[in-house]
């Protein structure tokens, strides 16, 4: 379903049933998916790929959380791919401020809005 | 005024007996008359009250200050109200509270003071007590809102992972797609993560509100061990098992449900925290009027300051690895819990590196 023109959405989050399903779910509607468990494995993976179009960040992570992401991610590639945080916390849009994210989404969610998320800050 | 004073003495020898302190001063604050009651408590002597030596007998850390207000007072010609203590020579501390007012001549001449100085130690205790009940009832009220927290963000979870694996599966089918067996399997696998939770919850919130009643009987726990080893297996296939066990019976009186839960919960644990290839050790003894289980793993261990905090609620260590493993972090304590209800003890042995030793001991034979 993918094609050249495909955008690419890196999913970051320690839940592997969670992880895997919105992949499987993504990848049907289109998009390439990096997934990364934490967000050390993250900025990894973004040396060695393509910077993507939108940032799915999980905050409540081991070795690299949310947060600690979110600040190298800003100090080394600036704005240049949107973060929306999705989170298990009793207030997500103070999470998505904490980080300056551009959204956020609270779990657990519709897949159906989250692909509306998606679109409205995909860049 | 002392003049006056001293012509009162059938007045004073009624004020001597008055159950509360009573003091005369002069302008400049200086004590010109106790009676017995103030001696009493102040432990002081008349004769050693006169003048300033009242400052004595009060507490060091209170001194200066009940001084720099006296002065102020005096200086002012102001009533005063005061709290501080008083420090007998037998180091007995009494709170009080003093009040004092000005008093005025016929010609509206300032001529001292006149005071009162009410024994307030039991107020004041109670007031510290409530201060301190208070204080807390806030400190509990507090951990069980972030425990509620906790609670519901643990739950959230393996809801989402359950939800947005239904919502696929809906959609599967919407586009003609049959639904797979490893698809169930997943949802079966997010809702016992959501029964494992509640299930811990219930038994917390049962067990603080003393609802769990243990059904007794007397068993051979040794053969109640080795069933939780071999339905043990069955989810750890690879993992090698060590039961070491005497050849005779144990018996032991207990709730067979209840021990079997904590043998579970400490085989799980030493499974999540021991890797795959390393086996894991059941041991059981008998001791002197008790027995003892004790789960054995080679695991990352625990340092003291995480033993310590391990049976108590919401307090599961705090390494990358247990981050991982998730939960609630109530295992434990529900063990601890039952294992008290049974009348025995529970506790680990660790050493970092080396690995873990759960034991809990209890009372062996027939009891009932």
């Amino acid at each position: 379903m993918t094609t050249p023109n495909s955008k690419i959405i890196m999913l970051i989050e320690d839940d592997i049933d969670i992880l895997y399903t919105l992949k499987d779910y993504l990848q049907s509607e289109g998009y390439i998916i990096l997934t990364a468990q934490n967000g050390l494995l993250a900025m990894e993976l973004l040396t060695k790929s393509r910077m993507p179009n939108l940032i799915l960040l999980d905050m409540k992570m081991p070795i690299m959380d949310g947060w600690e992401f979110a600040k190298v991610f800003l100090e080394k590639y600036d704005r240049q791919a949107p973060i929306v945080v999705m989170t298990a916390a009793a207030d997500a849009e103070q999470r998505a401020k904490e980080i300056s994210a551009i959204g956020w989404i609270e779990k657990p969610f519709d897949l159906d809005i989250l692909l509306k998320e998606i679109k409205k800050y995909e860049s | 005024m002392q003049n006056e004073l001293r012509n009162s003495k059938n007045f004073f020898k009624l004020i001597d007996l008055c159950p509360v302190c009573i003091f005369f001063t002069d302008t400049l604050g200086n004590c010109i008359y106790v009676n017995w009651y103030w001696t009493k408590i102040s432990g002081m002597p008349t004769q050693a009250a006169l003048n300033k030596g009242w400052l004595d007998a009060i507490y060091p850390e209170d001194r200066e200050q009940v001084f720099n207000s006296w002065t102020s007072a005096t200086q002012a010609e102001k009533a005063l109200r005061l709290k501080f203590r008083f420090i007998t020579p037998e180091k007995m501390i009494t709170w009080v509270e003093t009040e004092a007012v000005t008093i005025f001549d016929e010609s509206k001449q300032f001529i001292g003071y006149s005071g009162t100085i009410k024994d307030i130690t039991r107020e004041y205790n109670l007031e510290k007590e409530l201060r301190s009940a208070i204080h807390s009832a806030q400190t509990s009220a507090l951990a069980k809102s972030r425990f509620l927290d906790i609670a519901a963000h643990e739950l959230r979870t393996p809801v989402t992972g359950f939800s947005i694996l239904l919502q696929l599966t809906q959609k599967r089918l919407i586009e003609g797609r049959a639904v797979e067996l490893g698809t169930l399997n997943q949802l079966k696998k997010q809702v016992d993560r959501i029964s494992r939770l509640v299930v811990d919850l219930l038994d917390v919130s049962r067990l603080e509100r003393g609802l769990i009643r243990l059904k007794f009987e007397t068993i051979d726990l040794a053969s109640l061990i080795n069933d939780c080893i071999e339905d043990t297996k069955l989810k750890y296939q690879i993992r090698e098992f060590i039961y070491s066990r005497p050849n005779y019976l144990i018996n032991a009186t207990v709730d067979k449900i209840r021990i079997y839960q904590v043998v579970m919960n400490l085989l799980e644990n030493a499974n999540k925290y021991t890797a795959e290839n390393l086996p894991v050790e059941i041991i059981i003894e008998s001791l002197n009027e008790k027995v003892r289980v004790s789960v054995k793993d080679y695991g990352h261990g625990i340092t003291l300051d995480q033993q310590e905090k391990l049976f108590t609620p919401l307090s599961r260590g705090s390494t990358e690895l247990t981050e991982q493993s998730g939960g609630l972090g109530l295992g434990l304590y529900i063990c601890r819990e039952i294992v008290k209800l049974h009348g025995g003890v529970i506790g680990v042995e660790s050493k970092i590196n080396v690995g873990s030793t759960f034991y809990f001991e209890l009372p062996s034979g027939l009891k009932i």
